[in-house]
């Protein structure tokens, strides 16, 4: 079997499992969704001059179905635990190079966006949502690079140290496509399909890297002193964690997302860069705010385990408290008071970028009207975090679906303006969210 | 049954499934190594759990530390460690993860940790998701052994350990009990090692108790506990 032979086998093989699988009935809802949002903003805030909202918002939607499409190219074992999926290489045994398998996986990534695509036009259609070529040509090229990189980061070559080549590989590609939009390459087909080429091309030669993790090894051992703390009855302790040990890494990405946009602002009053530039930062510090206010008590909510047994369920969030001087239904308490917090705090942040943005940049108050219905996730971030921390499937796949139904709904009334159902789906949706995990917390835990 | 025994069953039923676990009466007293074995699916991990407080008895009395561990998990798990080789591990580097779990524990022994360390050969600077298997189940010994706890709770200890390092463990379970206040309960299906170090036996099969006794009195001298398992039929 040729090389390219091997390559498209495995897409398709990988295709025909993906189709199986709920997942992707999930996605292409997702998808469905986010093109008639993304397609409504397209449309009328390039008519009124709005193309920054465009900016902040198209990157993150394309990355969000590629790495989407790629969760469900994935299949089920690399999707258990995020962390695992994302730096290490799953079933290794493939007759396949990783160059090969990433080309093979960005393709059945690509065309299951492709085809979601494709089926939800006639629907859109019918719904009477003004659907554009443009939509679809944008979406496609920036899509494509993160397709691929979802199979490189599934097949490269990395391990527990040199995890941090995937988050920099990210970066590049998010720093490419901002900068195509920023420069207006955008309205250039042609250098457009260039740069897209080339990033993808890049992504998978990227995956053929292989990387030295000795530089772990050449730090120096810490200090005795430095192995333990201050020790208290473990009820206190916990109460002091979930407010302390979450608050430096918070307060450092909030400083660095003010400080970024105190300089860009500061920037444009001088005239130095367009208002466009005010929000390139925003998109990565909230993506990195929001990674970290997904840590209560400071640990990792959902990648909890250790290698070499079999990876660890969803429940292993609670279980890793299970066998210390706590209760774990305080700790659950504390899990849904961080997402809480942590929810209000990502809504403050995009509240104060609207106002900022309708105050100083543009006229258009509708980034902040999409804000303000946003408010409606709050209770749904605190859903996911507790129903990943206890382990249930269910909860978290509702909640998450109530944050996006959130999401969608703020989009459509920001732009389309509050009508009532709209209002009384978002109060719905914030109280379903908050009773789903409200109910969580109300009884005795059962470790799994 | 003591005053000070530092576990007391009585009519003990939990109820898993299909499952049930029976238990009558049993005690472990201080200063004891108590060898739990069985087949696959005897009721071992269950009966472990429910000692630790993460499953509670559907029936009859049971006090650790003389407290109920369902009630109080709190208050017995700050004097009991507890380890299986599948216990997960918060995901971070091995150094703040000990800084972290001491903060719970006004026991934890910092000396003893760095002992430890060293006898397992742990880098506190590697991160937990970058150990082996082997590697995972050393750590999982230190975080149980770290804050000197009165009761030890080991279930499948040795899993995943070389020769080397199951040579450590037996050591360290020796050197825990030469503390005549404390106790290790060890289940494991080395039987070897468990027949090497344990004072006493709890056999289980099916949910059931098959022996309990002195290790000495129950093996005798003509026999190994593999051999005694089997004619007891208790190996699976």
């Amino acid at each position: 079997m040729s090389a390219a032979q091997a390559v498209l086998n495995h897409a398709w093989i990988r295709m025909k499992a993906t189709a199986r699988t709920p997942a992707t009935l999930g996605f292409a809802l997702f998808v469905l969704l986010e093109i008639m949002q993304f397609d409504s903003f397209l449309g009328e805030m390039r008519e009124e001059d709005g193309s920054w909202v465009m900016m902040a918002i198209l990157p993150l939607v394309c990355m969000l179905m590629a790495v989407l499409a790629r969760a469900a190219v994935q299949g089920r074992a690399a999707t258990e635990n995020l962390v695992h999926g994302f730096y290490v290489q799953s079933c290794p045994t493939l007759p396949l190079g990783p160059r090969q398998r990433s080309t093979a996986e960005g393709i059945a990534a690509l065309v299951l966006i492709v085809v979601t695509g494709v089926l939800a036009m006639p629907l859109t259609l019918a719904l009477g949502t003004h659907i554009s070529v443009e939509t679809f040509w944008l979406g496609g090229c920036f899509a494509l690079p993160w397709a691929f990189y979802g199979g490189y980061s599934s097949s490269a070559i990395l391990n527990q140290n040199t995890g941090w080549h995937v988050l920099c590989v990210f970066l590049a590609i998010f720093a490419v496509q901002e900068t195509a939009l920023q420069l207006g390459w955008v309205d250039r087909p042609a250098l457009l399909v260039a740069l897209t080429a080339a990033t993808a091309t890049l992504v998978v030669w990227a995956s053929g890297i292989k990387m030295s993790d000795r530089a772990g090894d050449r730090r120096s051992a810490p200090p005795r002193e430095s192995l333990h703390r201050r020790a208290r009855p473990g009820p206190r302790q916990l109460e002091r964690d979930q407010v302390l040990r979450p608050l430096p890494p918070l307060l450092a990405v909030a400083g660095c997302v003010l400080l970024a946009e105190g300089l860009v602002f500061g920037l444009f009053t001088h005239g130095i860069v367009g208002s466009q530039a005010a929000v390139v930062p925003q998109p990565l510090f909230f993506l990195a705010l929001a990674a970290v206010a997904f840590r209560p008590y400071g640990t990792n909510l959902v990648a909890v385990g250790a290698p070499g047994t079999p990876l660890p369920r969803m429940h292993a969030g609670i279980r890793a408290w299970g066998w210390m001087p706590v209760r774990p239904e305080c700790v659950l308490r504390g899990v849904f008071a961080h997402g809480l917090c942590a929810g209000a705090l990502l809504w403050a942040l995009v509240m104060a970028l609207g106002w900022a943005s309708s105050s100083w940049i543009s006229s258009d108050a509708s980034f902040l009207q999409v804000a303000t219905g946003l408010a409606a996730g709050v209770p749904c971030v605190a859903a996911i975090q507790t129903s990943l921390a206890l382990g249930s499937r269910w909860r978290t796949l509702v909640s998450f679906f109530l944050g996006m139904g959130a999401l969608y709904l703020a989009g459509y009334g920001g732009m389309s303006g509050y009508e009532p159902w709209v209002v009384a789906a978002l109060v719905g949706i914030a109280a379903t969210g908050g009773g789903l995990g409200i109910s969580l917390l109300r009884r005795r835990i059962y470790y799994p | 049954m003591a005053i000070d025994e530092l576990i007391a069953v009585k009519d003990l039923r939990v109820r898993r499934g299909d499952f049930e676990l029976r238990i009558p009466e049993w005690w472990v007293d201080p200063g004891q190594v108590i060898g739990l074995v069985g087949p696959n699916g005897a009721g071992k991990t269950t009966l472990l759990e429910t000692l630790a407080g993460m499953r509670p008895a559907t029936e009859g009395g049971i006090a650790v530390l003389g407290l109920d561990p369902w009630d109080r998990p709190e208050v017995v798990r700050s004097q009991l460690g507890f380890m299986t080789d599948d216990l997960p591990l918060f995901a971070m580097k091995i150094g703040p993860l000990l800084k972290m779990i001491s903060g719970y524990y006004p026991t934890w022994d910092p000396e003893l940790v760095g002992q430890l360390l060293e006898r397992f050969k742990i880098d506190p600077r590697k991160k937990v998701m970058a150990l082996s298997k082997g590697q995972g189940s050393r750590l999982r010994l230190v975080l149980a052994m770290a804050f000197r706890p009165r009761l030890m709770i080991l279930d499948e200890p040795a899993a995943g350990l070389d020769l080397a390092g199951r040579l450590s463990l037996l050591e360290t379970v020796l050197d825990v009990v030469r503390d005549p206040s404390r106790a290790v309960l060890i289940s494991s299906h080395l039987l070897h090692d468990v027949e090497r170090i344990a004072d006493r036996l709890l056999v289980l099969e099916g949910g059931g108790v098959v022996h309990e006794g002195p290790t000495d009195e129950l093996i005798g001298d003509e026999r190994t506990l593999e051999e005694a398992m089997v004619a007891w039929g208790a190996a699976g």
